[in-house]
Protein backbone atom coordinates (compact mmCIF):
# COMPACT_ATOMS: atom_id res chain seq x y z
CA UNK A 1 0.00 0.00 0.00
CA UNK A 2 1.35 3.66 -1.08
CA UNK A 3 1.16 6.43 1.15
CA UNK A 4 -1.71 8.84 1.36
CA UNK A 5 -0.76 11.83 -0.42
CA UNK A 6 -2.50 14.77 1.70
CA UNK A 7 -2.28 16.91 -1.29
CA UNK A 8 -4.88 15.12 -3.21
CA UNK A 9 -8.13 17.32 -1.02
CA UNK A 10 -11.28 15.35 -0.42
CA UNK A 11 -13.00 17.33 -2.81
CA UNK A 12 -10.84 16.27 -5.98
CA UNK A 13 -12.89 14.75 -8.36
CA UNK A 14 -11.64 11.80 -10.25
CA UNK A 15 -12.35 10.01 -13.35
CA UNK A 16 -12.10 5.71 -13.80
CA UNK A 17 -12.34 4.75 -17.15
CA UNK A 18 -14.66 2.27 -17.63
CA UNK A 19 -13.18 0.24 -20.72
CA UNK A 20 -14.50 -3.15 -20.05
CA UNK A 21 -18.52 -3.43 -20.06
CA UNK A 22 -18.59 -5.42 -17.04
CA UNK A 23 -17.90 -2.32 -15.14
CA UNK A 24 -20.80 -0.99 -15.76
CA UNK A 25 -24.59 -2.00 -16.03
CA UNK A 26 -27.89 -1.13 -16.28
CA UNK A 27 -29.82 -1.49 -13.10
CA UNK A 28 -33.64 -0.41 -13.46
CA UNK A 29 -32.49 1.21 -16.56
CA UNK A 30 -30.35 3.62 -15.29
CA UNK A 31 -26.68 2.89 -15.60
CA UNK A 32 -24.34 1.98 -12.49
CA UNK A 33 -20.80 1.44 -12.24
CA UNK A 34 -19.94 -1.87 -11.16
CA UNK A 35 -17.21 -2.51 -8.46
CA UNK A 36 -15.25 -4.70 -10.74
CA UNK A 37 -14.41 -1.23 -12.08
CA UNK A 38 -12.28 -1.17 -8.61
CA UNK A 39 -11.78 -4.72 -8.00
CA UNK A 40 -8.04 -5.26 -8.35
CA UNK A 41 -5.33 -7.89 -7.50
CA UNK A 42 -3.16 -4.45 -7.56
CA UNK A 43 -3.51 -1.12 -7.97
CA UNK A 44 -6.33 1.15 -9.32
CA UNK A 45 -5.64 3.65 -11.81
CA UNK A 46 -7.83 7.07 -12.30
CA UNK A 47 -7.16 10.48 -12.98
CA UNK A 48 -7.86 14.19 -11.78
CA UNK A 49 -11.29 15.34 -13.72
CA UNK A 50 -10.06 18.67 -15.57
CA UNK A 51 -10.97 19.53 -18.70
CA UNK A 52 -7.80 19.00 -20.22
CA UNK A 53 -7.75 15.66 -19.10
CA UNK A 54 -11.19 14.92 -20.43
CA UNK A 55 -9.81 15.27 -23.69
CA UNK A 56 -7.06 13.70 -23.45
CA UNK A 57 -8.95 10.54 -22.30
CA UNK A 58 -11.38 10.59 -24.97
CA UNK A 59 -9.26 11.02 -27.83
CA UNK A 60 -7.04 8.16 -25.92
CA UNK A 61 -9.96 5.65 -25.56
CA UNK A 62 -12.78 7.30 -27.65
CA UNK A 63 -16.57 5.55 -27.06
CA UNK A 64 -15.27 4.71 -23.19
CA UNK A 65 -17.46 5.87 -20.65
CA UNK A 66 -15.74 6.92 -17.66
CA UNK A 67 -17.12 7.11 -13.48
CA UNK A 68 -16.70 10.20 -11.27
CA UNK A 69 -16.41 9.81 -7.98
CA UNK A 70 -14.32 12.30 -4.91
CA UNK A 71 -11.15 11.67 -3.31
CA UNK A 72 -12.98 12.21 -0.09
CA UNK A 73 -15.31 8.86 -1.08
CA UNK A 74 -12.30 6.71 -1.36
CA UNK A 75 -10.43 7.56 1.23
CA UNK A 76 -13.40 6.84 3.92
CA UNK A 77 -13.19 3.31 2.44
CA UNK A 78 -9.90 2.56 3.07
CA UNK A 79 -8.09 3.70 0.01
CA UNK A 80 -5.27 5.62 -0.33
CA UNK A 81 -4.34 8.15 -3.18
CA UNK A 82 -1.20 9.05 -4.00
CA UNK A 83 -0.04 10.26 -7.58
CA UNK A 84 1.65 8.10 -9.74
CA UNK A 85 3.19 10.27 -13.15
CA UNK A 86 5.41 7.06 -13.54
CA UNK A 87 2.98 4.52 -15.35
CA UNK A 88 1.29 7.58 -17.20
CA UNK A 89 1.82 7.52 -20.97
CA UNK A 90 2.66 11.52 -20.70
CA UNK A 91 3.75 11.46 -17.71
CA UNK A 92 0.79 13.28 -15.80
CA UNK A 93 1.05 13.98 -12.10
CA UNK A 94 -2.54 13.97 -12.45
CA UNK A 95 -2.52 10.23 -12.70
CA UNK A 96 -3.72 8.68 -9.25
CA UNK A 97 -3.53 5.66 -8.18
CA UNK A 98 -6.24 3.61 -5.62
CA UNK A 99 -3.79 1.49 -3.33
CA UNK A 100 -5.23 -0.50 -0.32
CA UNK A 101 -4.45 -2.78 2.79
CA UNK A 102 -7.92 -4.12 3.23
CA UNK A 103 -8.45 -7.75 2.75
CA UNK A 104 -10.19 -9.57 0.10
CA UNK A 105 -13.23 -9.51 2.02
CA UNK A 106 -13.21 -6.00 3.04
CA UNK A 107 -11.53 -4.59 -0.24
CA UNK A 108 -14.45 -6.55 -2.36
CA UNK A 109 -17.15 -4.46 0.17
CA UNK A 110 -14.79 -1.13 -0.61
CA UNK A 111 -15.02 -1.34 -4.28
CA UNK A 112 -18.84 -2.50 -4.20
CA UNK A 113 -19.37 1.22 -1.64
CA UNK A 114 -16.97 2.97 -3.98
CA UNK A 115 -18.92 2.07 -6.94
CA UNK A 116 -21.93 2.88 -5.98
CA UNK A 117 -20.72 6.22 -5.40
CA UNK A 118 -19.49 6.98 -8.36
CA UNK A 119 -21.07 8.75 -10.93
CA UNK A 120 -21.26 6.97 -14.66
CA UNK A 121 -20.60 9.39 -17.62
CA UNK A 122 -21.48 8.47 -20.71
CA UNK A 123 -19.22 8.53 -23.55
CA UNK A 124 -20.90 11.16 -25.32
CA UNK A 125 -21.50 13.59 -22.33
CA UNK A 126 -17.67 13.32 -20.74
CA UNK A 127 -16.01 14.29 -23.69
CA UNK A 128 -17.94 17.31 -23.46
CA UNK B 1 -16.05 -36.17 -6.82
CA UNK B 2 -16.83 -32.56 -7.10
CA UNK B 3 -14.40 -30.43 -8.47
CA UNK B 4 -11.70 -31.21 -11.28
CA UNK B 5 -8.49 -29.14 -13.40
CA UNK B 6 -9.66 -27.76 -16.84
CA UNK B 7 -7.04 -27.19 -19.55
CA UNK B 8 -6.31 -23.87 -20.49
CA UNK B 9 -8.03 -24.63 -23.51
CA UNK B 10 -11.92 -24.73 -24.53
CA UNK B 11 -13.83 -27.28 -22.86
CA UNK B 12 -14.06 -30.59 -24.98
CA UNK B 13 -17.30 -32.19 -25.14
CA UNK B 14 -15.46 -35.30 -23.01
CA UNK B 15 -14.45 -32.36 -20.35
CA UNK B 16 -18.25 -31.02 -20.20
CA UNK B 17 -19.46 -34.50 -19.96
CA UNK B 18 -17.51 -35.14 -16.88
CA UNK B 19 -18.86 -31.67 -15.38
CA UNK B 20 -22.48 -32.21 -16.59
CA UNK B 21 -25.51 -32.80 -13.92
CA UNK B 22 -26.19 -36.06 -13.42
CA UNK B 23 -29.74 -37.27 -14.97
CA UNK B 24 -32.44 -37.68 -12.46
CA UNK B 25 -32.17 -41.52 -11.58
CA UNK B 26 -28.85 -42.14 -12.99
CA UNK B 27 -25.80 -42.50 -11.09
CA UNK B 28 -22.94 -39.89 -11.63
CA UNK B 29 -21.43 -42.92 -13.87
CA UNK B 30 -23.81 -43.02 -16.26
CA UNK B 31 -22.87 -41.82 -19.49
CA UNK B 32 -24.98 -38.10 -19.90
CA UNK B 33 -26.09 -36.37 -23.31
CA UNK B 34 -24.78 -32.97 -24.27
CA UNK B 35 -28.26 -31.61 -23.57
CA UNK B 36 -27.66 -32.61 -19.22
CA UNK B 37 -24.52 -30.03 -19.57
CA UNK B 38 -25.58 -27.30 -17.49
CA UNK B 39 -25.87 -24.09 -20.40
CA UNK B 40 -24.49 -21.29 -17.94
CA UNK B 41 -20.85 -23.20 -16.94
CA UNK B 42 -20.74 -23.85 -21.06
CA UNK B 43 -20.92 -20.14 -21.70
CA UNK B 44 -19.20 -19.14 -18.84
CA UNK B 45 -15.80 -21.39 -19.96
CA UNK B 46 -16.23 -20.01 -23.18
CA UNK B 47 -15.85 -16.24 -21.80
CA UNK B 48 -13.24 -17.11 -19.56
CA UNK B 49 -11.17 -18.92 -22.75
CA UNK B 50 -11.53 -15.74 -24.95
CA UNK B 51 -10.99 -13.23 -21.82
CA UNK B 52 -7.45 -15.72 -21.53
CA UNK B 53 -6.42 -15.49 -25.14
CA UNK B 54 -7.32 -11.71 -25.86
CA UNK B 55 -5.42 -9.89 -23.19
CA UNK B 56 -5.91 -6.11 -23.10
CA UNK B 57 -3.63 -3.23 -21.64
CA UNK B 58 -5.03 0.27 -21.29
CA UNK B 59 -1.75 2.25 -20.42
CA UNK B 60 -2.92 4.83 -17.20
CA UNK B 61 -6.11 2.62 -16.79
CA UNK B 62 -5.48 -1.05 -16.86
CA UNK B 63 -3.99 -4.33 -17.75
CA UNK B 64 -6.45 -6.77 -17.81
CA UNK B 65 -3.97 -9.69 -19.32
CA UNK B 66 -5.40 -12.87 -17.43
CA UNK B 67 -2.87 -15.65 -17.61
CA UNK B 68 -3.50 -18.58 -18.12
CA UNK B 69 -2.42 -20.34 -14.40
CA UNK B 70 -6.06 -18.10 -13.13
CA UNK B 71 -8.15 -18.67 -15.95
CA UNK B 72 -7.16 -22.42 -14.99
CA UNK B 73 -7.82 -21.61 -11.17
CA UNK B 74 -11.10 -19.83 -11.89
CA UNK B 75 -12.58 -23.02 -14.66
CA UNK B 76 -11.99 -24.95 -11.25
CA UNK B 77 -13.71 -23.28 -8.82
CA UNK B 78 -16.61 -22.91 -11.58
CA UNK B 79 -16.73 -26.33 -12.19
CA UNK B 80 -16.92 -27.69 -8.53
CA UNK B 81 -20.15 -25.42 -9.20
CA UNK B 82 -21.41 -27.16 -12.22
CA UNK B 83 -24.55 -28.56 -10.53
CA UNK B 84 -26.26 -25.59 -9.59
CA UNK B 85 -28.77 -24.32 -12.38
CA UNK B 86 -27.49 -20.77 -12.40
CA UNK B 87 -28.18 -18.04 -15.14
CA UNK B 88 -25.26 -17.24 -17.32
CA UNK B 89 -23.22 -14.85 -14.80
CA UNK B 90 -21.11 -11.57 -16.56
CA UNK B 91 -17.57 -12.48 -17.18
CA UNK B 92 -15.16 -9.26 -16.91
CA UNK B 93 -11.85 -9.36 -16.88
CA UNK B 94 -10.69 -6.87 -13.65
CA UNK B 95 -7.31 -4.98 -13.21
CA UNK B 96 -4.60 -6.95 -12.03
CA UNK B 97 -5.09 -10.03 -13.55
CA UNK B 98 -8.44 -10.93 -11.95
CA UNK B 99 -11.40 -12.44 -13.11
CA UNK B 100 -15.17 -11.35 -12.18
CA UNK B 101 -18.22 -12.80 -12.33
CA UNK B 102 -21.82 -11.23 -11.59
CA UNK B 103 -24.83 -13.86 -11.27
CA UNK B 104 -28.34 -11.84 -11.03
CA UNK B 105 -31.93 -13.06 -10.21
CA UNK B 106 -34.37 -9.76 -10.35
CA UNK B 107 -32.93 -7.57 -7.87
CA UNK B 108 -30.41 -10.22 -6.39
CA UNK B 109 -26.75 -10.24 -7.46
CA UNK B 110 -23.97 -12.17 -6.74
CA UNK B 111 -20.54 -11.09 -7.29
CA UNK B 112 -17.12 -13.00 -7.46
CA UNK B 113 -13.80 -12.42 -7.88
CA UNK B 114 -11.12 -14.69 -8.47
CA UNK B 115 -7.60 -13.26 -7.93
CA UNK B 116 -4.32 -14.26 -9.18
CA UNK B 117 -3.27 -15.67 -5.92
CA UNK B 118 -6.30 -18.37 -5.79
CA UNK B 119 -8.19 -16.70 -3.35
CA UNK B 120 -11.97 -15.79 -4.24
CA UNK B 121 -14.20 -13.11 -2.43
CA UNK B 122 -18.09 -12.65 -3.04
CA UNK B 123 -20.80 -10.50 -2.52
CA UNK B 124 -24.30 -11.84 -2.33
CA UNK B 125 -26.45 -8.37 -2.37
CA UNK B 126 -30.11 -6.96 -3.08
CA UNK B 127 -29.51 -3.81 -4.30
CA UNK B 128 -27.51 -1.56 -1.38
CA UNK B 129 -28.53 -4.55 1.06
CA UNK B 130 -25.23 -7.28 1.35
CA UNK B 131 -27.06 -10.59 2.15
CA UNK B 132 -23.89 -12.26 2.49
CA UNK B 133 -19.96 -12.11 1.63
CA UNK B 134 -17.23 -14.27 2.15
CA UNK B 135 -13.66 -14.82 0.93
CA UNK B 136 -11.94 -18.66 0.33
CA UNK B 137 -8.76 -19.90 -0.67
CA UNK B 138 -8.10 -22.65 -3.36
CA UNK B 139 -11.25 -24.61 -4.23
CA UNK B 140 -13.09 -24.63 -0.61
CA UNK B 141 -15.79 -23.38 -2.34
CA UNK B 142 -19.03 -24.33 0.11
CA UNK B 143 -19.40 -20.82 1.37
CA UNK B 144 -19.95 -19.63 -2.94
CA UNK B 145 -22.35 -22.53 -2.95
CA UNK B 146 -24.50 -22.10 -0.27
CA UNK B 147 -24.40 -18.24 -1.37
CA UNK B 148 -25.42 -19.43 -5.06
CA UNK B 149 -28.35 -21.39 -3.74
CA UNK B 150 -29.41 -18.60 -1.91
CA UNK B 151 -29.46 -15.92 -4.84
CA UNK B 152 -31.67 -18.55 -6.31
CA UNK B 153 -34.02 -19.56 -3.64
CA UNK B 154 -34.30 -16.48 -1.72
Amino acid sequence: MRPDDPGISGDTPLLRALVDPGWWKLEAGVARVTSFAFTSGDEVSCYIDTQKRRITMAERYPNVPVGRFLALAARSLGFSLSSDPEHDPDGSPEHIVLTTALGRNQHHKACRSLARNTVFIPFEHFRG
Amino acid sequence: MRSAAFSPTPPTEPDLRRHARPRQGHSQLTQVQPSDISPWLYTTLERIHEIEKNPRTYPGVADLTVKSETAMHARSVLASLFSLDLPNPTVTPVSGGALGFAWSVGTRELEAVVYPDYATSFILSDGDRIIVDGTFEQNKTASLEEALTRLLRE
